[in-house]
């Protein structure tokens, strides 16, 4: 008897749990199908639908223009051989389709479309029932100049160079006008300091909506404006939006350069300044600014190489003197264009300098004492002490090197201070911390 | 063992309350957001926040299927979010799923142990350092609930396995498919574990019963059943997922996980995947595991045995053994995880005796104090391990990148962040843009992501060479993945950025820097999307919430059902576990002496480790440690370690390191020190080592003698020279031509205008020639900007085959100048490589075995011989990056083995540190052609008005096979003056150096472009 209750309970509890599993999946299943159609319906997606279905009369005719002017309203007349009824009539452009409904009475109708039907240049197909009609909308009068494309917009101005102007006539509705619509296009090229500048005009006419005109830069750097005007069939101008294109330098056609000093001491850090004269191109146009250049140079320290840029017309670098006395030559390539060769002599730096080498207890130190320059000056400070694989720089005319026991280089390694080498005199070995 | 009235134990609501209190106020202060999965679920909730159906997001990878990952953790969220946004719904979750798993472990202990016993296993699950570690280090959610929701189905699959009761079978499929919904290995996996001992016992305790025969029969049976409908259900819900896991299986270069490593070896793996999720029931476990393999409890037992040995990772063969060709694929801390949480039920036994036993002995009690406080302690470092060891790049406010990625249509390109860590996720989740990369390292499908044991571009470069080789795929060929813009939170990786032609745009408030690359094409205004079947969607959307609410509903039920049966239950296992000799065990058991003994072992273990300074004090080890503290900054140390007889001050010392930067000072990391030589002899000498540095670059190495010295018996090392150079001018003027480009001029959201756009700088390719390397090909030539405006080019080359197929198509990279000043002549090198695919595989199994070339390329496999080629080049108007260093001091000399090496000395004469400058040499013929183009980085900067002396090792002209085919430049050159550069090639002519006696080179070009840290 209990085994039985238990069963029961069991079954019954086993339904109200699997019931509520169903329940569950269904309820969810049922929330998100719905939140999902209505989510969708609310983000723009089309429900499908079915169009309504119409018993439509038969029509036999319809009747409209064969050509109108883009933006004209239009009657479109309807014969059917019912006399009375509904037509539905649809207009389709290239733009989408609109549907209009149309009262028969007596077996005819008028449908009369808006201007706003028309606006748009092409074929508007006029159908009802079983019947279509084509009606051609062609543009009107020449209303605007869309901004003329140009291109390229930066040509050089070497009389050769060349760029095109594109222009879109359109009417009020911005539909491309019909072929040969006058259009002119005035550029105003730059001319040379003190005179006017030069105004070229070219009539041309506009195929398949647009019209173009090729321009060949002239000899003098600057801004060129182009403007174009359309004309209606009255003589009306109608003005588009002025375009500037840049007529600029080309390629240098002489370089002259020279250097600040012809002459300096080899300490590898005076600067000598090289300089060309104003650059010009073949047209005598002032090189742009930007451009670059390379005084390429041989010297007693070796071959180099320092990249500068034309500046207010003109090339120049800061060279820094070699560290080794010698001649240094070099030159200026820019554009391909090589200048004359400069030379510049570079005397020692240093007139001498002591080495000493002491031990202060295992440790090896080297000191350089009053390295003076050819003036009797201490050399300059940052001047580099070089010590086999060791360096260190001048301050106030003397240096030092310490090294530990063991470590190389050999101590009778010469020192080089600016292409000068010594080789260091031993000094008497000192206690452990005499040196400063 | 069993509660009493003079043992009490904690109750599960306190636990329950316990769990609220402290994991809830953790992650509400935002613990999560330095975790490492956190942020990956929150943009997965994100996805279906925007679309609940949709199974495809286009944001990572280029477009990945989200039926890859279970979704019902992150419907979750995504349901949620939409009232208390994302962050908020994840935390919710998130602490659900720690309710649900400390109830979890409470009812399954039930079937395993006492009453108060089970009270303490939940308690102690609240405590756990495992726990806490996934929660608030590793920022694991889906297995959290998982599992709590696994464990909760234990009771379930117990009672239907002894009684037959059909609402308990009901109830434990229920809960299983909601644990499939949330994360189906947990139910592969963790029903082997945790299912299996139970199912196991019973068929012990049928085999047991008077009725053998029977009994079995019918638990096996039920087994059976139980079984298929398992089968069926983890099917059923996630079908989709096998459906898609089927047709497009996983086939990746296994991603390196520490989890895998020899944790005697790797000792901070160690600590991260055994050490901490161990914690203090270390100290607890043998006795625990003692407990568990005693009586019938031994299945479970055996399973935690289990769990633990495959937990040890690499340590021991066994797991490889076990798991075979699994063992590269999954992570093995989950193992030890589930070990942690298996063993619970018997810590809970072994806490409940310790507590009794307290009672009655102050030592007991004293024992039970520090093993509780140890609990908490360990639980406090846990949760605060990332203060410890940062393991998330700072906090990154991702809305300025959301903004800039919103405005001016920026979203129609591909965007890569670097430097975010798992924040990238979070990024994501912030806009609609879609980035080449992605945190979800299962759904890559792109060949150069899933050959390359990289799990993130974003942070290429902690997987060495092979993740920056995958990187620089990306940054090279920036056209073929619409990829325009970097963001940056990593200045390691602006050396590769800028040598690809990257420029830096702008430094947005949250101080992440924008890099562009100039002239890529936008994305198509439709992406490809790869949707799955509706019916497999409607599926998708439905089944697994619907599981997660069915597991619900059947939980709430069993709470309503009679807690006799249980009572019952635990009234057997009590007899089980106490035995007959119950109170003798219980002495033997809970004596406190291995407590003491443990104690005393950690802390000598502990006083050993922080004193032990590494040992070897000699002249070696003084320069292995000098370099360790250069590359983490700790240059107090550093200078400790110099001869204080030639070392400057430490304010010297600092000052001259803080001047110092460049490719190897500001931009790598030190991977490792080599020594090479020690010439040590009566306390002084010298040591030669090689460092070995990784930048985002190339692996780069530093030769370097160090003089040794031993003073008053400590090594030192001896420092010679400083700052090597003093400017010329103390204050120095330039003046430069400087560019703006504004771009659209009118502050409109509309197209811009026709006349914002600029017209394309005119380029000419003056000559191109096709050659290969060592297998490599390289289309190599030079180029020159016509135009009067500077340029930023990109280089195209293309392999063509025999009817004028591209059989290859590759950029400009390395070696090409990329921003070109007006008529300027460079050199360009397009370095083609193939797409890593199983020849990356044995690199990564390479590197692990420390035999990893860095020079390593992929080639092309090419489908047909090559027979011409075509180079392209076209330019955009830029006014960035143009400075250029100047070359001084050239000479070349041959070296000892026949090379050729060039010495020059190399100058800055502009007014910003040159932080890495950048040499481009090309190799040219008697006409002044290229031969070859070598790219050198130079390894230090060079500040303002200061030089440097370099020396470039060139290439042998021996090494380089012409390829003699016939090719075509496309570029936008044309007449200049009547000339064309054709015509004449003096345009521009090369700046070169003549050099002889290096084969058929006559000459070399230099070309030093710089990358300023400073100027953006």
């Amino acid at each position: 008897m209990s085994a039985r209750i238990v069963r029961a309970r069991t079954t019954s509890s086993t339904l109200v749990v699997a019931a509520m599993l169903v329940v569950t999946v269904v309820v969810t299943a049922v929330v998100a199908v719905g939140a999902w159609i209505v989510l969708s319906a609310v983000s723009g997606d089309r429900v499908a639908s079915h169009d309504d279905a119409t018993a439509a009369p038969s029509v036999s005719t319809i009747l409209v223009p064969a050509e109108i002017e883009a933006g004209e309203p239009v009657s479109v007349a309807i014969t059917s051989e019912m006399a009375s009824g509904i037509v539905e009539v649809h207009a389709t452009s290239g733009l989408g389709r609109l549907s209009f409904r149309v009262r028969l009475s007596n077996g005819t109708g008028r449908l009369d479309l808006p201007p706003a039907v028309t606006q748009h240049a092409g074929v508007l197909s006029i159908t009802a029932g079983d019947v279509t009609e084509q009606l051609s909308i062609v543009p009107s009068e020449v209303a605007e100049v869309v901004a003329p494309l140009v291109g390229p917009r930066t040509i050089v101005a070497d009389g050769a160079d060349t760029t095109l102007a594109v222009i879109f006539p359109v009417d009020r509705f911005g539909n491309q006008v019909a072929n040969g619509t006058n259009v002119v296009v005035e550029w105003q090229q730059p001319s040379a300091q003190g005179t006017t500048e030069q105004l070229t005009t070219v009539t041309t006419q506009t195929t398949d909506g647009m019209a173009f005109d090729l321009l060949t830069s002239g000899e003098v750097a600057g801004p060129t404006i182009a403007r174009t005007i359309a004309t209606t069939q009255d003589g009306e101008q109608i003005n588009g939006a002025a375009i500037r294109i840049d007529e600029v330098p080309g390629t240098v056609s002489d370089i002259e350069i020279s250097a600040s000093a012809l002459s300096g001491f080899a300490d590898g850090r005076a600067l000598i300044e090289i300089e060309s004269t104003e650059l010009f191109d073949t047209f005598d146009n002032r090189l742009a600014d930007g451009t670059v250049g390379h005084f390429v140079f041989d010297g007693p320290s070796g071959f180099g190489v320092v990249a500068g840029t034309v500046q207010n017309g003109v090339f120049s670098v800061e060279l820094v003197s070699p560290d080794k006395p010698g001649t240094l030559t070099g030159h200026v390539e820019l554009h391909g264009r090589v200048s004359n060769e400069i030379s510049v002599e570079f005397e020692s730096a240093i007139s001498g300098f002591e080495a000493t080498l002491s031990q202060v207890g295992t440790d090896t130190v080297l000191r350089i004492d009053v390295a003076l320059d050819p003036t009797g000056a201490f050399v300059a400070d940052g001047t580099e002490v070089v010590w086999g694989e060791y360096r260190t720089q001048i301050r106030l005319g003397a240096a030092e090197i310490r090294l530990p026991a063991g470590a190389s280089p050999e101590s009778t390694a010469p020192i080089e201070i600016l292409g000068t080498e010594v080789r260091p005199m031993r000094a008497e070995q000192r206690p452990m911390g005499a040196s400063q | 063992m069993d509660s009493s009235p003079t043992h009490p134990s904690p109750p599960l609501a306190a636990s329950l309350c316990l769990t609220l209190v402290i994991h809830g106020s953790l992650l509400i202060s935002g613990t999560f957001r330095g975790t490492y999965d956190a942020y990956v679920h929150i943009f997965f909730g994100d996805h279906y926040a925007r679309d609940w159906f949709s199974t495809w997001e286009t944001r990572w990878y280029t477009g990945f299927t989200t039926v890859s990952y279970p979704p019902g953790t992150h419907q979750l969220i995504a349901l949620l979010s939409k009232v208390v946004g994302l962050e908020a719904a994840f935390v919710i979750v998130q602490l659900s799923g720690l309710l649900i798993l400390v109830t979890g472990v409470y009812r399954m202990a039930g079937i395993w142990v006492g009453p108060a016993a089970r009270r303490w296993a939940a308690l102690l699950a609240v405590v756990s350092t495992s726990v806490a570690e996934a929660i608030h280090v590793f920022g694991q959610l889906p297995t959290i609930i998982a599992l709590g929701l696994l464990l909760n189905a234990t009771p379930f699959v117990d009672r239907w396995l002894r009684t037959g009761d059909r609402a308990t079978l009901v109830m434990a499929i229920a809960t299983l498919a909601a644990t499939t919904a949330c994360h189906h290995v947990t139910t592969l996996f963790g029903s082997v574990f945790f299912l299996g001992p139970v199912i196991a016992r019973v068929i012990v305790d049928a085999w047991r019963s008077p009725d053998t025969g029977r009994c079995v029969i019918t638990s096996l049976l039920r087994a059976a059943v139980f079984g298929g409908l398992l089968i069926a259900t983890l099917v059923t819900v996630v079908l989709p997922y096998w459906l898609w896991s089927s047709s497009d299986p996983i086939s990746q270069v296994p991603i390196p996980h520490d989890s895998r490593a020899d944790f005697l070896d790797n000792t901070n793996a160690g600590l991260v995947f055994w050490g901490i999720p161990w914690g203090v029931l270390l100290m607890i476990s043998v006795k625990s595991l003692f407990v568990a393999l005693r009586g019938r409890c031994w299945p479970l037992g055996l399973s935690i045995a289990l769990l633990a040995l495959l937990g040890t990772g690499g340590t021991t063969p066994i797991p490889r053994l076990l798991l075979r060709g699994a063992f590269d694929i999954l992570t093995l801390d989950r193992f030890t995880f589930w070990a942690t949480i298996a063993i619970l039920p018997f810590a809970g036994v072994v806490v409940e005796r310790l507590a009794a036993r307290s009672m009655e002995s102050r030592r007991t009690l004293a024992a039970s104090a520090l093993f509780g406080l140890a609990m908490i302690a360990a639980f406090i470092f846990t949760v605060n391990l990332s203060q410890f060891r940062q393991i998330q790049p700072d906090h990154v406010d991702p809305a300025p990148i959301a903004d800039f990625l919103a405005k001016d249509q920026h979203d129609r390109w591909r965007y890569l962040p670097l430097g975010f860590g798992d924040q990238m996720a979070w990024l994501s989740a912030h806009t609609t843009a879609t980035t080449v990369d992605g945190n979800y390292h299962s759904a890559r499908r792109l060949p150069e992501l899933v050959s390359r044991p990289v799990e993130r571009l974003e942070g290429a470069k902690f997987r060495g060479m092979p993740g920056l080789g995958s990187l620089d795929q990306f940054v090279t060929t920036p056209e073929r993945y619409n990829l325009k813009f970097v963001f940056s939170n990593d200045t390691f990786y602006d050396p590769l950025l800028f040598a690809n032609g990257w420029h830096r745009v702008e430094t947005l408030i949250n101080g992440v820097v924008v890099w562009e690359r100039a002239d890529i094409t936008p994305l198509p205004d439709t992406l490809p999307v790869s949707e799955l079947p509706a019916w497999q969607r409607i599926l998708w959307g439905i089944l697994p919430l619907a599981a997660v609410t069915s597991a619900a509903f059947a939980n709430a039920a069993a709470l309503l059902r009679t807690r006799e049966h249980d009572r019952g239950v635990v009234l057997a296992r009590r007899q089980i576990l106490h035995g007959p000799d119950g109170a003798t065990l219980r002495q033997r058991l809970v004596s406190p002496t291995w407590l003491r003994a443990l104690c005393a072992v950690g802390i000598v273990v502990g006083v050993a480790a922080t004193t032990w300074d590494g040992g070897d004090s000699g002249a070696t080890a003084q320069v292995y440690d000098y370099y360790d503290d250069i590359d983490f900054g700790r240059l107090d140390a550093a200078w400790e370690r110099l001869d204080p007889h030639t070392a400057p001050s430490l304010e010297q010392f600092t000052l001259e390191r803080s001047v110092r930067d460049g490719l190897v000072d500001g931009y790598a990391k030190l991977d490792r020190l080599e020594l090479v030589d020690a010439r040590i002899e009566n306390g002084s000498g010298e040591v030669d080592v090689v460092a070995h540095y990784v930048t985002s670059l190339t692996a780069w190495t530093v030769e370097e003698t160090h003089i040794v010295v031993e003073r008053d018996g400590q090594w030192r090392l001896g420092w010679v020279g400083t700052e090597s150079a003093i400017p010329v001018e103390q204050f120095a003027r330039q003046t430069v031509v400087d560019y703006v480009d504004h771009g659209r001029r009118r502050v409109t959201t509309e197209t811009s205008d026709y006349g914002d756009i600029l017209d394309r700088p005119r380029v000419s390719v003056l000559d191109s020639r096709l050659v290969t390397r060592a297998g490599q090909w390289f289309i190599v030539g030079q180029l020159t900007n016509l135009d009067v405006d500077p340029a930023d080019i990109t280089v195209t080359g293309r392999l063509l085959g025999a009817d004028g197929t591209a059989l290859a198509t590759y950029h400009g990279g390395e070696g090409t100048v990329h921003k070109v000043l007006p008529g300027e002549t460079v050199p360009f090198r397009v370095a083609f490589e193939g797409v890593a695919t199983v020849a990356m595989a044995n690199v990564a199994q390479d590197q692990e075995a420390g035999v990893f070339d860095p020079e390593l390329v992929v080639q092309l496999e090419l489908t047909e011989d090559v027979v011409s080629y075509e180079v392209e080049a076209k330019a955009l108007v830029t006014g960035r990056n143009l400075d250029r260093l100047v070359v001084s001091n050239v000479s070349a000399e041959h070296t000892p083995d026949g090379a050729m090496a060039l010495s020059a000395t190399i100058s800055n004469r502009g007014t910003e540190t040159a932080t890495i400058p950048m040499a481009s040499i090309s190799l040219l013929d008697g006409n002044g052609e290229v031969l070859w183009v070598d790219a050198f980085p130079l390894s230090t900067a060079i500040r303002s008005q200061r030089s440097a002396e370099v020396t470039f090792d060139l290439t042998d002209p021996t090494t380089l096979d012409s390829a003699d085919l016939s090719g075509l430049a496309f570029d936008s050159g044309g007449t200049i003056n009547g000339r064309t550069e054709q015509d004449s090639r003096s345009f521009e002519s090369v700046v070169a150096m003549s050099i002889q006696g290096f084969g058929e080179v006559e000459a070399v070009a230099i070309t030093v472009s710089t990358f300023e840290r400073g100027v953006g």
